[in-house]
């Protein structure tokens, strides 16, 4: 309206033909302008007014600044110094402040820390009990010695099927080094060489190949082998991304290689095409190539229980089978032994057939029972055959046993077998002397029969008898023997001296009593001490004569109870010394 | 960090390998040792304030059994041609390598290096053949891998004319 108004009021002054007044054209721009300008002073107000700018800025701030943020990093940069130093301030004013705020950030953080530590140990703990006591570790640890190389690297180097030890980002064109990423970054100082080294060896490669057997140079090589480890080189236009890898990586491995080098060069073609020698843009690429240090373990093969449990079982079964085996056998050779120690028996062999025993040899049949010995040597019966053929033993003591069997000696006679005689003594009826001395030398084993100490019992008979028919007689009242009775104290010695021969040959004591006698006349005091002088007297005659035995008894019995109306002949016969001989008990002298 | 690849090229045996060993770790030894393909060392220098990472590839001497690997060239920022002064094939040689390097990678910056100047009394290289050189206006400095004369100073100053370009 205002412009209507202006242009209207222009036509009609321009239609009135005269110039317009200053007033009128200052009129003219206050209509004009008049909104406008009022706007001016209030935006002009504003602006010189601090409290409206900090309004205006506050409505805007936190838009600006997630604006700017995404779009590069300058605020942050602009912000840190800032930032740094109030923290700084912070930190000097009232530490705990900041302690407040981070300990609950802290507390996780370390927790994490620490467990993430200790799993890494357990790990590596564990792998190292699994390797340390194993035979297969022993093997390695010998390779290991062998070798010279370090065991973790024997280690490694079997378990793994491969690993990504190195890998390279080469300029195509200059054979430069954009990035080296390695497992063991301790060699990096010589990357930048083992890179050119890389290129040269791929050019003299190609070309080699080119020159041989024709073909486009582009082609992309290459796998090539230094020592152990095997060099995949992966190209692209730009860019040569080559893998050292020790053992033999999968196919799958070269497609990571691939995709590693195509997306290199997708990302950063400007780079390198216009590479010039610096490298740093490249280290965008480390994300990439660290995705190339790949490892492969071997994995376990898991065997089935079966496996184990089987050989477990035979082993165990082995163990019992030897076991009771070498028990057996102790048994056995301990019984085979103790029938071997025992007389009479010869092994002539031993031996063992489908798990019976065979046993056979020579028994004497007065030789103990083989089958007696099995109980006490542990020995099932049923398991032994045998066989024992029967032999006489020369044994001294089985020769006298047969000797003993065959002559069947009577009371009184001792058998004894020594160095192949065998000795009779004792007394023995004649009969028994006379069958005996044909009869010894039939016992096998005996070659000489001696009876010199073996006596004839009725010789001995006889003797006893014919000692006791001597008589010895005195005068009336006398104990002194007279010269007339010299010839029976004579026989007597003589028998007495036979007698003790016996007796030394049978090897027992015959006792002998001596028994003095007195008639009727005086009294029976003076008669039973006359009678024990003229036993007494008797005795010493004797011994003068050369008696020596030692069991006689001299004794005075007084008058005889028989001499009741004697004669004179008698009544002489009655003042006298007898002998009675008394046999000793031979039934006990075997 | 700037890395550069540089390549010694010439006939065989006028001290390649030497020089890259007395400029490389210091040393000279009079043993001669052919090399077989390509030998690759390394050296940090500093180039107008800059560190830059030479890799020095040694390549094979040409002669008349062996053809340079024109391959190795690639990707070489700068190249020197070495030429043995006690032998005047070398530089005729020098001439011809040249021009098949430039024909593989184009003009890179190289430096003509006249070694074995050690040996003054055998110089075989007379006016005539300096004018020629003079005439191709290369680059030339005189250097001797026994003592070690001109050959740092040669390096750095392929290393500048790399990074000037």
């Amino acid at each position: 309206m205002n412009d209507s108004s202006a242009q209207s009021l222009s036509d009609r002054e321009i239609e009135s033909g005269r110039s317009p007044t200053k007033d009128e054209l200052d009129e003219l721009r206050h209509l004009l302008l008049e909104p406008e300008q009022e706007q001016i002073v209030r935006l002009q107000e504003r602006l010189n007014n601090p409290r409206f700018n900090v309004d205006d800025v506050s409505r805007v701030l936190p838009e600006a600044v997630t604006l700017r943020s995404s779009k590069d990093n300058q605020l942050t940069s602009a912000l840190m110094p800032t930032v740094e130093s109030a923290l700084n301030v912070s930190v000097k004013k009232n530490p705990q402040k900041l302690v407040d705020i981070i300990f609950p950030v802290l507390g996780p953080a370390i927790r994490k820390a620490i467990s993430s530590a200790l799993g890494e140990m357990v790990q590596s703990l564990n792998e190292t009990l699994e390797h340390s006591l194993s035979l297969e570790s022993l093997k390695w640890r010998w390779e290991a010695y062998r070798t010279g190389r370090p065991f973790a690297e024997i280690v490694i180097y079997h378990k793994l099927v491969y690993q990504v030890e190195h890998v390279f980002l080469i300029h195509r064109q200059t054979g430069i080094q954009l990035l080296h990423v390695a497992r063991d970054m301790r060699t990096e100082e010589d990357a930048d060489l083992i890179s050119a080294m890389l290129t040269a060896i791929k050019t003299a490669l190609q070309d080699f190949v080119h020159d041989s057997f024709g073909g486009g140079k582009e082609d992309a090589l290459l796998e090539f082998k230094v020592g152990e480890h095997n060099v995949w080189v992966e190209q692209k236009t730009h860019v040569i991304v080559a893998a050292v890898i020790m053992g033999e990586p999968t196919e799958e491995y070269r497609r990571t290689l691939e995709a590693a080098a195509g997306n290199i060069q997708r990302e950063q073609y400007d780079e390198l095409e216009a590479f010039d020698g610096e490298t740093a843009p490249f280290e965008a690429s480390r994300p990439d190539l660290e995705e190339c240090l790949q490892q492969q373990l071997r994995t376990k093969k898991k065997t089935s229980p079966l496996l184990w449990i089987l050989p477990a079982l035979l082993l165990v079964g082995l163990g019992v089978w030897l076991f009771f085996t070498i028990r057996d056998n102790w048994r056995w050779s301990d019984y085979v032994e103790k029938l071997r120690s025992n007389p009479g028996i010869i092994v002539v062999s031993d031996e063992k057939r489908g798990g019976k025993r065979f046993i056979s040899g020579l028994r004497d049949p007065l030789a103990i029972d083989p089958a007696s010995l099995y109980s006490e040597a542990g020995i099932a019966p049923e398991d032994v055959e045998s066989r024992w053929e029967p032999y006489q033993a020369a044994y001294p003591e089985f020769v006298l046993i047969r000797a003993k069997r065959l002559l069947q000696p009577p009371d009184g006679v001792r058998l004894k077998f020594e160095e192949n005689t065998l000795y009779a003594s004792g007394i023995a009826p004649r009969g028994w002397i006379m069958e005996a001395r044909r009869l010894a030398a039939v016992v096998p084993g005996v070659e000489e029969f001696r009876e010199e100490n073996l006596s004839d019992a009725s010789e001995l008979q006889s003797l006893k008898s014919e000692i006791e028919s001597i008589a010895i007689t005195f005068a009336t009242g006398s104990s002194e023997i007279t010269a007339d009775q010299n010839e029976p104290l004579e026989r007597a010695a003589s028998a007495l001296r036979k007698l003790k021969e016996f007796s030394e040959s049978i090897g027992k004591p015959i006792r002998v009593e001596v028994s003095g006698f007195a008639d009727r006349t005086g009294t029976d005091e003076l008669n039973l001490r006359l009678s024990h002088e003229r036993a007494v007297s008797a005795l010493a005659a004797l011994a003068a004569k050369g008696m020596k035995q030692t069991d006689i008894t001299a004794k005075g019995l007084g008058v005889r109870t028989d001499s009741p109306g004697a004669s004179s002949q008698q009544m002489q016969s009655y003042r006298s010394v007898t002998f009675r001989v008394i046999l000793p008990d031979i039934s006990s002298g075997n | 960090m700037i890395q550069k690849k540089i390549c010694m090229v010439g006939a065989s045996a006028v001290g390649k390998t030497s020089l890259v060993a007395r400029f490389v770790k210091g040393i000279f030894s009079d043993k001669y040792l052919t090399t077989v393909g390509v030998k690759i060392d390394k050296k940090t220098v500093e180039v107008s304030g800059q560190q830059v990472n030479l890799l020095l590839w040694d390549l094979a001497g040409e002669d008349e059994y062996i053809q340079l690997r024109l391959s190795y060239l690639h990707g070489s920022s700068g190249y020197f041609l070495v030429v043995d002064g006690t032998r005047r094939a070398t530089l005729e040689t020098a001439f011809d390598l040249r021009a098949k390097v430039e024909g593989e990678i184009g003009a890179v910056p190289f430096i003509l290096l006249l070694n074995k100047t050690d040996l003054a009394e055998e110089w075989d290289l007379d006016d005539k053949a300096m004018a020629k050189l003079s005439e191709a206006g290369w680059s030339l400095i005189n250097t001797s891998a026994k003592t070690g004369l001109g050959v740092e100073e040669a390096f750095l100053a392929l290393a500048e004319k790399m990074i000037e370009r």
